[in-house]
């Protein structure tokens, strides 16, 4: 390959490859948001990814390539951990974090023993056709903008719908209303007879099958393989982007694209120096995204607005609700 | 008299008898849809430390890992920090071990004791990052001591690929450290490192310092109540990082034993899924050490069984995490229920 340092092919695959590193991010972080702003604070993302792509990767392969039915069993998924979730953190009020802990724990465990039990170890692992990109007629024929912008697979589409049309509903409707309010004031919206329990429920499975869709899009997306390290840590960062974008899926949405950047950064610079012969570790590269993320929470700490009541259990009986 | 108090006793058992069958249980299911032969490979998973001296020390071995692990974690734990970066102090202090085995020469006795320093000054180090961002802007130690994990993982790689490389081998690590920095055996065939006996003092210089002492006590209550401890005089503000970097402290000091005492070398993904399982193990005995060192040997010895059935039979190893996740659940779920308990 000719070293071709044409700055405009380099920024349509740069941009092209930030949407595609952006999907992961902005599902996981959409759910962390979703389920935060219901008041469940679930930062077991990291192990409900890494079990949707494990079950994506496997129902995909026995049936023989059907995608659909590999998202639909991580969907599946993803309902029945958020099940098991709103059970122990709303109805038992357990605390967020040590279940939130173990559930990341125990995600990553059944990921990984699922895929060992019904594929074992092998020398060269089985991959599954990756999802085919979606080309959007006459937009992608635009010269270069048509290239970075309308030659993606379904879920890129998707996931941005999606995230405008949680904005609509959060911020623009009055469910969306009910539903921010359970997560700022139970004991308010309890009195003006809103189901906190039921808002907090359906915020915390809708959190999950997120995270656990954003897990099947690792696998869909470019390699078609399951590995162990496949979430390798972005389930964790879509924490730091929803502190980041201060619970609201819009500026969810501009962390992502800072840390798909980021990732997109990482790669362009390995390419660059395989074609300029520079040669560094290049682990030095990988750990970018991690002291991104440092840097970015260090920043923004300070001024972070948290849903008031995240993270804390809603008892109708208790006294003081914020002894 | 002694009626009612055995009465009581089984009753107050009775939630944990439940968990730990029903964990116990499901994954004996597991075992079962997995196609292998539950009772037989419970018994391997319950007995194998036992069969001999070599896996009842493997299992001595893992205990001390498991126990500086669970310790790490349950040190920030009781002031109510989440110290979730276990994995890269380990690390980290596994590196610092290896380091000055590697590129020190020193006299025997003190060449371990400054390998077993650097890993301790190492793994707090590490977590003294993420003590400062939580003590300067309050960012939350969960996420900052996460992405430490990753940093560690990736430095431990870059290490091991350079100066000391074992080119002999295909996977990253380093060449063995020198034998003067390496830990005395206890016994020498099968070898037995004494990093036990130091990891058991770490668990009753701790479990004194926690009881005993004032650090201790404002640990604590920091931890039952940070208002009213902040109130009394405690400079909370101080207290949970420096809880945070004792922690990773410790953490480094189970991976500078791991070093100098089994691996004798620095490997890549030498951490394995012990971070895990020690976390859990605190989390089961609430922080509490006295629970911790009966609940850590106890995981150590299904740990070792699972491992020698995953060799006999290739049942996942991950097996074992996640019986302890489901104990876990389990005893939070039926500690919670309050009909269980009159």
């Amino acid at each position: 390959m000719t070293a071709s340092l044409d700055l405009a092919t380099l920024a349509v695959g740069y941009v092209r490859s930030v949407l595609i590193y952006i999907v992961p991010y902005l599902l996981t972080s959409l759910g962390i948001v979703i389920s935060g702003r219901s008041g469940i604070y679930n930062i077991s993302a990291e192990g409900v990814m890494l079990l949707g792509a494990s079950v994506t990767f496997l129902a995909t392969y026995f049936s023989s390539g059907n995608v659909l039915v590999g998202i639909s069993y991580a969907a599946l998924v993803g309902i029945l951990v958020g099940l098991a979730f709103g059970f122990l953190t709303i109805s038992l009020k357990l605390n967020q974090f040590v279940v939130g802990t173990t559930f990341f724990i125990l995600c990553s465990g059944f990921a990984n023993l699922l895929y060992k039990l019904f594929i074992g170890v092998t020398l060269t692992p089985p991959s599954i056709e990756t999802l085919r990109p979606l080309i959007i007629p006459v937009v992608s024929d635009i010269p270069y903008v048509g290239d970075a912008l309308f030659k993606h697979n379904l879920l890129v589409y998707l996931s941005f719908v999606f995230a405008a049309v949680s904005y609509y509903v959060l911020y623009k409707t009055h469910t969306g209303l009910n539903f921010r309010s359970v997560g700022e004031n139970p004991k308010a919206a309890d009195t003006l007879g809103i189901n906190v329990t039921l808002y907090r429920y359906v915020g915390t499975v809708t959190g999950t099958v997120l995270m656990s869709v954003s897990g099947s899009y690792l696998v869909l997306s470019t390699t078609g393989l399951y590995t162990e390290t496949i979430v390798l840590g972005r389930g964790w960062i879509s924490i730091g982007i929803a502190i980041f974008g201060k619970w609201h899926p819009l500026w969810s949405l501009a962390g992502s694209a800072l840390f798909a950047g980021v990732e997109a950064l990482v790669y362009l610079i390995q390419s660059l120096q395989s074609v300029l012969g520079i040669r560094t570790p290049p682990e030095f590269l990988l750990t970018l995204p991690f002291i991104a993320t440092l840097i970015v929470l260090a920043l923004v700490y300070k001024r972070a607005e948290l849903p008031q009541a995240i993270g804390r259990p809603y008892d109708r009986e208790a006294p003081e609700e914020y002894a | 008299m002694m009626g009612t108090q055995l009465i009581r006793l089984v009753k107050a058992s009775i939630p944990y008898v439940f968990s730990v069958s029903l964990a116990f249980g499901i994954a004996g299911l597991i075992l079962y849809l997995g196609g292998y032969d539950v009772v037989s490979s419970y018994r391997t998973i319950l007995t194998a430390s036992f069969w001999n001296f070599n896996s009842f020390f493997l299992t001595l071995t893992k205990f001390s890992t498991l126990l500086t692990m669970s310790l790490a974690f349950s040190i920030p734990y009781i002031s109510r920090k989440f110290n979730i970066g276990v994995e890269g102090q380990y690390l980290m202090g596994a590196l610092g071990a290896a380091l000055v085995g590697l590129a020190m020469s020193a006299p025997a006795g003190i060449h371990v004791v400054i390998s077993l320093m650097a890993g301790v000054a190492l793994g707090s180090l590490w977590a003294s990052l993420p003590a400062f961002l939580m003590a300067r802007y309050n960012v939350n130690e969960v996420i900052s001591t996460i992405m430490m994990n990753f940093i560690a993982r990736y430095s431990v790689i870059v290490f091991a690929m350079s100066l000391w490389r074992d080119v002999a081998s295909g996977h990253p690590m380093t060449i063995p450290i020198s034998d003067t920095a390496a830990l005395p055996l206890l016994n020498p065939s099968p070898p037995l490192s004494s990093g036990i006996i130091f990891s058991l003092a770490i668990a009753a210089l701790l479990y004194f310092i926690v009881a005993l002492t004032v650090v201790g006590y404002e640990l604590r209550a920091t931890g039952t109540n940070p208002r009213a401890a902040e109130v009394f005089g405690v400079n909370t503000r101080l207290l949970m990082p420096l809880s945070l970097i004792i922690g990773g402290g410790i953490a480094g000091f189970g991976g500078a034993l791991d070093v100098t005492g089994y691996y004798h070398r620095l490997i890549d993904g030498m951490q394995s899924n012990y971070p895990s399982l020690g976390i859990l193990i605190a989390l089961l005995s609430k922080g509490k050490i006295t629970f911790i060192v009966p609940v850590a040997f106890f995981i150590s010895v299904i740990d070792v069984g699972t491992n020698a059935l995953q060799r006999i039979e290739r049942v996942p190893i991950e097996l074992v995490l996640i019986l302890e996740g489901l104990l876990l659940v389990f005893i939070l779920v039926s500690e919670s229920l309050r009909w269980w308990r009159k």
